[in-house]
């Protein structure tokens, strides 16, 4: 059969990271191919090459049998090819037809004709079944009425080839069945879809076939009806999870992990009860939310990338009020508090972007340990800021939590990635807090600074501090917490004893399969 | 480093975040505190000044020499030009200090014009009113009446701002109107001399402030040491106290500030209120040390000047004098610039202009002098650095 979209050995490196390593993909007409993989496994990389957004290294590419190479968007949908990207790119001031039609107006005697494009969107919308209303403000759409514009931007630009990224992630049920449909009909139509998800369940409703990526390396390609979720789930997990269960316990016994010596108490220090959360921009809230953390233990919430974990620490941060539910620490309601009480009560965040949400970027490493401190007693009297005192703490964290610095002065932009992270956790755990919030804590660090900030999480913790981790890393919540819950959908799919963890199991609650 | 920015804003997942924050290191510049830290800012931005003094006296045909020199003699040229030098620094060194106390907190306060305005006016009707206090009580009370009307004007911006998100450049921008003609309508109606002249009568001695150095014919009075002691008080308290300190944490990254638990809203608005309040004291002082009554549009707009000298040194208020100083030579050098060479004075407008925008384009100025001047500014720099620790 002839193949419509080829390609050949593609790669890709950022860096020294290869984000596609000799990926082969082929594509036939009117079909829709299912792209599933890990967070990083190469997916949207190997799409936006396909489109153009990104140059390839190397490999080759051909379309309808002829070989191309698009060094811009608009060459690639000359050629026929679409992409919706993850995020919508909308303009919110704009209706949905001048933004359906930005870039490629008709135009008659220099103007707009936009009667026409009506027409014409109409006419596409009736074909397909949207159900767009085209004279609203795009800005006050829901996602899926924001998809759809998506949509029909390619559709109308003529593409029969279209790339959808991850185009479920924002969507509520209902609207993902009306997606899928619509999915059906395009093919019905005749056009192929490129289908990115993380969620097998809807894969494996509409895919003809199913290639499978892991750590920028096409695994393989099957035919829809050919395999289960649970195959793919274990192709998806497998070989990027090599630590089996007893390998885990091996280190356990090595004394690299250590139980809690602090018996665990049975009564949760923080409770959320109900917790409902609006979803923002390209990430999802919490639905329903009902979760306890016990004092005195690690307890470590993943799942895929947008699945409300966000949410989640920005609510406990205090950074964001929750729409509905309850949230309680140590039987007190502290729903709606401010930020500066959530602090006096102990509670400390480590933003997962500690640059751009913890630091001060134009300020020294002592003036970025300060904040939060600086009504102390210890480091000021009267107002009057104690600078020695400052320096000489600051000197001592930065050494303890080995932060590599010239000078106290230098400001922490000029630090690397890794360093600044050290910066903002040694300051978020330096003053015995009662529950630390960590967002992928090990985010930017190399591999001996993640034991070691593994290792003082652990002996905090056993001095009593309780910590919730959010990661999208699996093996990160393994390794550091004692109970493992997974977030799909803004909601706790299950929760068990990082002991008894089975990575299989957890694979499935993330990709939204229970049991 | 294009692709990297692109699959950033994508949100690309497999760019590792160490990428990510070496490009932000790139970019970003050390704008730590330090002892030389503000000269940095204005050293190249006075060398784009004389390149222009330059260029435009080649062009009129003038020597350069002289161009230069008639700036030197206009502004210290004698006791009489000293004096009024000093006299037009201590409002720019106050509106100077008005805009640097806002940006500290990541506020740009470009209505220091109306709250100096207003703050005059209110200085020169407090001093008719309190004629029978004496002079210990109608002085301080005079120039704090003036801080509060500006601070007063400077209160629906921040309002504005922080309940319905109105950018506070244009909501200052636009009062300034509504303060320069409100006050000239109420100095040619109800608070006028009775003269058809746009003025108030002459405030009683009590409120004047006195000579305390008779240099030339005018004299100077204590108004430039009261600004020079207020930007001392003002550097301290933002480099040596918690306020001020939580102040440029609102400033330098609001999203931090305020997980870290400080009331960003709140520090904010306190911060642009003392804005407000220190334009006002600078109009208050022009009337109580130098015009002795208010006139209508007295001032030749010292409060967007302000903008100007708070940027050439970083805003760091510590050395305003400098900046402010540098400002009012220039701008009491320019009737002599007429005089003697025949140029228009608006020609010094012009010249505050280009530094100011040199200064602003520092980032882009940063590749060009990286061969010379700049390359040296910068080792100074990292040197001043590693003495501090």
């Amino acid at each position: 059969m002839r193949l419509l979209v080829d390609m050949q050995n593609i790669c890709k490196r950022f860096g020294s990271l290869w984000a596609n390593r000799d990926i082969s993909l082929q594509v036939m007409p009117a079909e829709v191919h299912a792209l599933v993989g890990e967070n990083g496994a190469g997916k949207s990389t190997l799409m936006k090459i396909l489109f153009g957004l990104i140059q390839p290294d190397g490999g080759s590419l051909y379309v309808n049998g002829k070989p191309v190479s698009f060094r811009h968007p608009r060459e690639a949908l000359q050629a026929g090819i679409g992409m919706v990207q993850q995020q919508m790119l909308i303009f919110p001031q704009l209706t949905s037809v001048e933004n359906v039609v930005l870039g490629c107006e008709p135009r008659g005697w220099g103007l707009f004709r936009e009667k026409e494009v009506e027409r014409r969107l109409l006419e596409l919308s009736r074909l397909f079944g949207f159900d767009l209303q085209l004279e609203a403000m795009a800005g006050t759409l829901s996602f899926a009425q924001r998809q759809q514009i998506e949509l029909l931007r390619v559709l109308y630009r003529g593409a029969r080839i279209l790339i959808l990224d991850e185009p479920t992630s924002l969507l509520s049920l209902p609207e993902v069945e009306k997606l899928l449909s619509l999915i059906k009909t395009l093919r019905a139509q005749g056009h192929t879809i490129i289908f990115i998800s993380h969620r097998l369940q809807e894969v494996f409703s509409i895919a003809d076939r199913i290639t499978v990526l892991r750590k920028g390396k096409s695994i393989g390609t099957w035919k829809g009806d050919q395999i289960s979720s649970e195959e793919i789930a274990a192709l998806i997990m497998e070989e990027s999870h090599p630590v089996s269960a007893g390998d885990s316990d091996r280190i356990r016994k090595k004394g690299f992990i250590q139980a809690a010596a602090v018996p665990m108490r049975p009564e949760p220090v923080l409770s959320l009860q109900q917790v409902t959360m609006p979803s923002k921009g390209s990430e999802g809230g919490l639905d329903d939310l009902s979760l306890q953390v016990r004092e005195g233990e690690i307890l470590g919430i993943g799942g895929v990338v947008g699945n409300g974990q966000r949410a989640l620490a920005r609510a406990l941060a205090g950074l964001e009020k929750v729409d509905q539910g309850r949230i309680l620490f140590q039987s007190r309601e502290i729903t709606g508090f401010p930020i500066s009480r959530l602090v006096q009560l102990g509670f400390r965040w480590l933003p997962a972007n500690s640059l751009e949400e913890g630091a001060l970027p134009d300020s020294s490493l002592w003036e970025n340990m300060l904040l939060g401190f600086q009504r102390k007693s210890v480091f000021q009297s009267w107002g009057w800021l104690h600078k020695r005192k400052i320096k000489d703490w600051t000197r001592q964290e930065l050494n303890a939590g080995e932060v590599v610095h010239s000078s106290l002065q230098q400001s922490i932009s000029s630090l690397s990635g890794g360093n600044q992270q050290k910066l903002v956790l040694s300051r978020a755990l330096s003053d015995r807090p009662k529950l630390v919030i960590l967002e992928q804590p090990g985010r930017g660090l190399d591999i001996h600074a993640q034991r070691r900030m593994h290792l003082k999480v652990k002996s905090l913790n056993r001095e009593g501090v309780t910590f919730l981790v959010l990661s999208y890393d699996l093996e990160e919540l393994l390794a550091l917490s004692d109970s493992i819950g997974i977030l799909y959908r803004g909601r706790l799919m299950g929760l068990v004893s990082s002991h008894e963890a089975d990575r299989g199991l957890l694979g499935k609650w993330m990709l939204g399969l229970s049991g | 480093m294009k692709r990297i920015a692109d699959c950033s804003v994508n949100g690309c997942s497999v760019c590792p975040d160490e990428r990510f924050s070496k490009t932000i290191m790139a970019q970003s510049q050390c704008n730590i505190e330090n002892r030389l830290g503000p000269l940095l800012a204005m050293i190249p931005a006075l060398a784009v000044g004389i390149c222009f003094c330059l260029i435009l006296a080649f062009l009129l045909n003038i020597e350069p020499g002289d161009m230069l020199a008639a700036i030197w003699i206009g502004a210290w040229g004698g006791a009489n030009e000293a004096a009024a030098t000093l006299n037009k620094m201590t409002p720019l060194l106050l509106t100077g200090l008005a805009v640097s106390v806002a940006y500290q907190a990541g506020l740009l306060n470009i209505g220091c014009e109306g709250q100096l305005t207003l703050g005059a006016l209110t200085a020169a009707v407090f001093a008719l009113g309190a004629a029978p206090l004496p002079w210990p009580l109608a002085m301080p009370l005079t120039v704090l009446a003036g801080a509060l009307v500006g601070a007063l004007w400077a209160f629906p911006a921040i309002w504005l701002r922080n309940s319905r998100g109105i950018h506070e450049v244009i909501s200052t921008l636009l009062l300034n109107y509504v303060a320069i003609y409100l006050a000239d309508f109420l100095v040619r109606g109800p608070l006028g001399d009775g003269t058809s002249m746009a003025r108030t009568a002459e405030i009683p001695s009590a409120g004047i402030w006195p000579n305390w150095w008779n240099l030339g014919t005018f004299g100077v009075t204590a108004a430039p040491l009261a600004a020079l002691l207020l930007s001392c008080i003002l550097h301290l308290w933002r480099y040596q106290t918690y306020w001020g300190y939580e102040a440029t944490a609102c400033g330098n990254n609001p999203v931090a500030a305020k997980a870290a638990g400080i009331a960003v809203g709140r520090r904010q608005a306190w911060n642009f209120l003392l804005s407000g309040a220190l334009a006002g004291v600078a109009g208050a002082l022009e009337v109580v040390a130098t015009h002795h009554r208010f006139y209508a549009a007295f001032s030749p707009g010292y409060g967007f000047d302000g903008i100007t000298v708070a940027f050439l040194v970083n805003n760091v208020p510590g050395w305003t004098w400098l900046s402010s100083l540098l400002l009012a030579s220039l701008r009491s050098a320019d009737k002599w610039l007429q005089i003697s060479l025949g140029i228009s004075p608006n020609t010094i407008i012009v010249l505050q202009a280009v530094l100011l925008i040199s200064v602003a384009c520092q980032a882009g100025f940063r590749l060009p002098l990286s061969f010379g001047l700049g390359r040296l500014l910068e080792r100074l720099q990292r040197h001043s650095n590693h003495r501090e620790l």
